[in-house]
């Protein structure tokens, strides 16, 4: 755990929490989902909204790193950022490699030193 | 099962250990024997819907559940980061960590399968979102008064 504790990724659950509480922020990350699609693009489809406040809508996405931009000439293109996910498996395995080596030891010293002290008690050895 | 399996990912890792199932399970339902080798602090009420709670080195603490119980062989549990994320977003409830125990040869083949929800796979974003939402509309709410 150790290991995997100092390499806290800095992504904030209060952040992810606040970005995913709005159901057409939630809307916008299915729409850029498979593909990248520009501001405008993301605009058009919600006819209820101003294009500022869908820009608002990207820019919490952006700030939890839900989505990435990339700029093409005066076009901004956004897209799923993946690496949040990508981050916490890695993180997740780093965590139980680490742990069930030290649950192994752990173990393996008990039972050298106490016999299957669960198993006596269960089976009357 | 299989549409499970299709919201989520799963970290699966396997390690065999020279001691029998009953101590095996001793070390994943007994804080002091959870401190040996998890965390520096333990809460763990081994029964359905007991609490299991594990403080980590450093400061970040698993806040769980415990959902299903087969003592030595099988235990099923939420896992999830209390307050803050280690590694993503991955709060209280959201996930789920399987452990079975294999009696093999006076061993324990120990297999751990951690489901983790999916983001960004094709058609899991959706499922991602309604996994942690109502938690997190109700974390989002909280924090923001």
């Amino acid at each position: 755990m150790n290991r995997a504790a100092t390499q806290l990724a800095g992504t904030n659950l209060d952040a992810t929490a606040h970005a995913l509480a709005d159901p057409t922020r939630r809307h916008i990350l299915r729409l850029v989902r498979d593909d990248e699609r520009s501001a405008g693009a993301l605009a058009s489809e919600f006819a209820h909204l101003s294009r500022p406040a869908v820009s608002q809508h990207l820019r919490v996405l952006q700030s939890a790193d839900l989505v990435t931009v990339r700029r093409v000439g005066n076009r901004r293109l956004y897209r799923v950022h993946p690496k949040a996910l990508d981050d916490l498996r890695t993180f997740i395995d780093e965590m139980w490699t680490d742990g069930l080596a030290r649950l192994k030891q752990a173990a393996e010293l008990a039972e050298r030193s106490a016999p299957s002290p669960h198993r006596r008690k269960g089976q009357s050895q | 099962m299989t549409e499970a399996a299709q919201l989520t990912e799963t970290v699966e890792q396997v390690v065999h250990i020279d001691a029998p199932p009953e101590t095996v399970w001793s070390f994943w339902t007994e804080p002091a024997r959870l401190c040996e080798w998890w965390g520096v602090e333990a809460d763990a009420v081994a029964e359905t819907g007991g609490i299991f709670r594990v403080v980590m080195d450093g400061g970040p603490v698993m806040l769980g559940e415990f959902l299903e119980l087969e003592p030595p062989r099988r235990l099923l549990f939420s896992f999830g980061w209390e307050g803050g994320a280690p590694g993503g977003p991955l709060p209280p409830g959201s996930s789920r960590v399987e452990v079975v125990l294999d009696d093999q040869a006076g061993g324990t083949l120990l297999t751990l399968r951690h489901e983790l929800p999916a983001i960004h796979a094709p058609d899991h974003l959706e499922g991602w979102a309604f996994f942690v939402g109502d938690r997190m509309v109700e974390l989002a709410r909280t924090t923001a008064r």
